[in-house]
């Protein structure tokens, strides 16, 4: 989103179009070929089939079975919630972010790029980690109960935070502010600032031009980044079900209840598609907005538009929202990495004195098979297998994301890219949990037998960090000038080398950022994996969740130790990328 | 060498070029001159290859090139915004056509400092071009242009976007380097100034088509439309009648009768030069009227006299002595050289 303009403005470039020897329907078609064949085989294939498949287990046509679904008072009880918890979300997201965008956008401070860096952290954490950060700040045996515990010589946890509402708004708060702030803040970064000197020198006071001049403006990345914040809110998987507990159901857990725990595959499919049509429907909305977004209105180098912090008034504003966010942001992080090496609770038969200590025990006993577990797996096997899955998922992401990503930048208005570009969000709307059980349905036979394939995790992986992929990547080959392309091509350039001396080399940062993002994707998904992983090959996110299913202190400490281990292996990929001073998460 | 006929091209339903014809010459500098959305780079992009032509055939030595890809053209061009490799250093972006060519490594590297020299930036190889001011910029898109020994330069507004001192500073240099090494090229530009004295021959074009083309001396002299006069500058156009007394052809203009040796007859449009007048009474003709402007353009003022029927402006000599402002002026008009005659046209008032 940046790099371009801060070169300059952008190029128009209709009049130096090259037109190349293949005519552009079929060029596109070959860009689209790989990623298309990839959908069609790991995404509608198997959807179609568990659909298919759950519609035939029920006795009624599937006609009924909306109906049914549409007028049952518990289902649409679970609709309503699922909108609302996800509305409300995005409303304290954007009240959150968007002081937060102002302050990115308008203002250069010592620090900025740390704290930038430290926003986007949370965004790649997988759910896990987030609900067990929470858990260790506010849980029953969080630091805030024990500190409240422990000064007023209480027996029980005062604050009732797990399984409640205000769990899950604050996660999904601390999930996708990141977006409002990079979304909004680049593009607030970006708006001439002499516009709202024009409207101040016409007359105009601060209110009124907050209003008339700056909001209208902003609009269009504004909607943007709510609909993404609703879209993920409403899509929302472990944050509800660990943090909001049996008392809360959305569609997402609504289809893993009835799958995993029912067996109504009927139900549980027309929910799923229930769920589709809204994604569907909220991403092609917000592929409209994004498009809007990519020719934008008197658009500056930063260097024009940010000053320092040089009153007390702006100061004090940014000293509050900084705290804010860091304390938003981190703070569950730290509960948790500190919580992992601490010792709460003396081990069993040692139930005399006992003082809480730091100790390094729970990372000890990560490779000690004390149940004897039969499919007990040390966690640096755990590690090495999903490092190991890590590595595929970005190989296959990037070659499926780079073809698809270039089809989209360089014929941005063609009809087939405004098909295929929501498209390609669909998976990131799909529930991780019919996605798992249509590749254990659809891929069981010859030739796409997959179920003992190692390739089968890094496939599923793969699905949902495409959307991500392209995201990123799409941007950067967009702010690629054309001129930049012809003047290689003047100087003797060949299209395949133009692709690499020019191309590859300017986008290198963006496909690091692309990789990360698979990289963090991959290693964090829990939804899809827990149904399709070989108990005996366990990605870090199944050995968490093993632990915490298993009751204990040792259990629960050994899950925050892996919970830390699994944030620093994300957080070192995130900080690293943010060192290469790509300040983008990418366009969403 | 070059030779564009009868080219054509649209985008969408905006006509970018509707029918241009003319050639470049071995080792002359032509300029493109012309109002900005006239399709004077849609024209550099269909001689570089970029783009196709709707119609029409471009040949290089009388063998067509339509069919030949941008890279394998071997021409050179040099773009309004320079288009510099950010990735590269200035030494990086210089060497990438002759990297191309796969010139060995010992030839590019006497290449580049050679051509370095040329454009006064021996010192800049390492640079990052990120950091260079504008006419640095420029050199070095320059050199990057030069450096395969292109066939033909293009360049696409290469002054556009420097001040006004430093224009002048590189438009002379610019001379210098392309003349120095006998490079035929084309010269794109909307600024006549830049065009004229650059440049050996001048295609004066009008959105979509080929106004005029000559000798920066002929398109000046005798612009052969309204539209060519007009954007030059010269702005005294009224209509007139040309009339044939005994044998003798006279023209009747706002300011007077005056005799003129034309094959036009009956209804005009009278163009009246700037330049065709003296305070010294150089001239058989003398006009007098009211001086009630006067602008000052440095080695020339511009002053507007008003007449009876109109207001005209001149240029003066900047040395000659101009009465106060609202007084009278008298002085001499040379008919022959300033009076030009064209189609009629009702718009002109």
């Amino acid at each position: 989103m940046d790099s371009s303009l801060d070169r300059g403005s952008p190029a128009i470039t209709g009049m130096w179009e090259y037109t190349p020897k293949l005519p552009k329907f079929a060029s596109l078609m070959l860009l689209w070929l790989a990623p298309l064949i990839f959908l069609a085989l790991f995404y509608f294939f198997p959807l179609i089939k568990i659909l298919g498949l759950s519609f035939s287990r029920s006795d009624t046509g599937w006609t009924e079975l909306f109906i049914e679904a549409l007028i049952s008072t518990s289902i649409r009880r679970v609709f309503w919630f699922t909108v609302w918890q996800a509305l409300l979300s995005t409303l304290i997201t954007l009240a959150i972010g968007l002081p937060g965008a102002y302050l990115f956008a308008r203002y250069e401070f010592r620090g900025k790029s740390m704290l930038m860096a430290l926003t986007g952290i949370p965004f790649v954490l997988p759910a896990l980690v987030v609900a067990a950060a929470f858990t260790s700040l506010l849980g029953p045996r969080g630091w805030i109960n024990l500190a409240l515990m422990a000064m007023f010589n209480l027996s029980q946890p005062p604050i009732q935070f797990i399984n409640t509402l205000t769990a899950i708004l604050l996660a999904h708060v601390f999930y996708n502010t990141v977006i409002v702030l990079r979304m909004v803040g680049d593009f607030w970064s970006h708006l001439d600032p002499r516009l709202t000197q024009a409207a101040r020198t016409l007359g105009a006071n601060r209110w009124q031009t907050l209003t008339r001049i700056t909001l209208p403006l902003l609009a269009p990345s504004i909607a943007a980044a709510a609909l993404l914040v609703f879209i993920f809110n409403f899509t929302s998987f472990g944050v509800i079900l660990i943090l909001g507990g049996p008392r809360f159901a959305t569609l997402e857990t609504e289809i893993y209840y009835q799958t995993i725990s029912l067996f109504n595959l009927p139900l549980a499919a027309t929910l799923a598609i229930i769920q589709l049509m809204c994604t569907l429907a909220l991403t092609v909305f917000y592929t409209r907005l994004t498009l809007r977004l990519s020719t934008p209105i008197n658009l500056r180098s930063r260097r024009y538009t940010q000053r320092r912090l040089s009153n007390w008034k702006s100061r004090i504003l940014a000293a509050c929202l900084i705290t804010l966010l860091i304390g938003l942001l981190t703070t569950p992080l730290i509960a948790l990495a500190t919580r992992s090496i601490t010792r709460l609770e003396p081990e069993l038969g040692q139930e005399t004195l006992f003082t809480p200590s730091l100790t390094l025990d729970f990372y000890r006993e990560l490779s000690v098979n004390r149940t004897s577990s039969l499919f007990y797996v040390p966690p640096t096997t755990a590690i090495a297998i999903s490092l190991g899955y890590a590595g595929v998922t970005i190989l296959l992401a990037l070659a499926l994301g780079l073809p698809a990503a270039w089809a989209l930048a360089r014929y941005p208005h063609t009809p087939i890219n405004k098909i295929m570009d929501p498209l390609l969000m669909l998976p990131l709307g799909t529930s991780a949990v019919t996605l798992g059980l249509g590749f254990i349905v659809a891929l069981n036979r010859p030739p796409l037998d997959l179920r003992t394939s190692i390739l089968l995790i890094p496939l599923a992986h793969t699905l949902v960090a495409f959307p991500f992929v392209v995201r990123s990547l799409t941007p950067a080959l967009r702010s690629i000038r054309p001129r930049l392309r012809h003047a290689a091509m003047v100087l003797g350039a060949p299209p395949g080398r133009v692709f690499r001396f020019i191309d590859l080399p300017l986008i290198g940062r963006a496909l690091l950022v692309a990789a990360t993002f698979a990289f963090a994707i991959s290693l964090g998904e829990f939804g899809a994996t827990a149904l399709i992983a070989r108990p005996e090959y366990p990605t870090i996110p199944i050995v968490i969740y093993r632990y915490i299913s298993q009751p204990g202190a040792m259990n629960y400490g050994q899950a925050l130790a892996l919970s830390t281990i699994l944030m620093l292996v994300t957080t070192a990929g995130m900080m690293a990328i943010e060192r290469l001073r790509i300040a983008d998460i990418g366009e969403f | 060498m070059l030779q564009i006929e009868n080219i054509a091209k649209r985008f969408g339903d905006k006509v970018a070029l509707g029918g241009v014809t003319f050639d470049v010459i071995d080792g002359e500098i032509l300029a493109i001159l012309g109002p900005s959305g006239c399709g004077k780079s849609t024209l550099l992009s269909l001689i570089a290859g970029l783009e196709h032509p709707d119609q029409g055939i471009i040949t290089w030595q009388g063998e067509s090139i339509l069919d030949v890809p941008p890279h394998r053209r071997g021409f050179g061009l040099m773009f309004q915004d320079y288009a510099l490799f950010p990735h590269m250093n200035v030494y990086e972006n210089i060497a990438f056509g002759l990297h191309m060519v796969g010139l060995p490594q010992e030839a590019l590297q006497g290449r580049v400092s050679e051509i370095l020299d040329l454009v006064g930036l021996a010192d800049f190889a390492n640079r990052d071009v990120n950091t260079l001011s504008g006419g640095e910029q420029q050199r070095v898109a320059l050199a990057r242009a030069l450096a395969p020994k292109p066939r033909l330069l293009m360049l696409d507004e290469p002054l556009g976007s420097v001040d006004r001192t430093l224009r002048e500073r590189l438009l002379f240099d610019l001379h210098r380097i392309l003349q120095d090494i006998h490079q035929t090229a084309i010269y794109v530009t909307h600024d006549q100034e830049e065009a004229f004295a650059l440049a050996d021959r001048v295609v004066l074009m009008r959105p979509g088509q080929v106004e005029q083309i000559g000798t920066p001396q002929e398109i000046y002299r005798r612009p052969v439309s309204i539209f060519a006069a007009n954007f030059l500058g010269f702005t005294n156009l009224f209509p007139g009648e040309v009339i044939d007394i005994k044998g003798n052809e006279l023209v009747k203009t706002p300011i007077g009768e005056f005799p003129i040796t034309t094959k036009r007859k009956g209804k005009v449009t009278i163009l009246i030069r700037p330049d065709s007048v003296d305070l010294d009474g150089k001239w058989d003709y003398s006009l007098r009227g009211r001086l009630t402007d006067i602008s000052f353009r440095g080695t020339l003022t511009r002053a507007v006299i008003t007449f009876e029927q109109a207001s005209l402006t001149f240029d003066f000599p900047t040395q000659s002595k101009l009465p106060a402002l609202g007084s009278e002026i008298e002085f001499g008009f040379d008919p022959e050289h300033g009076i030009l005659l064209y189609e009629p046209e009702n718009k002109i008032t």
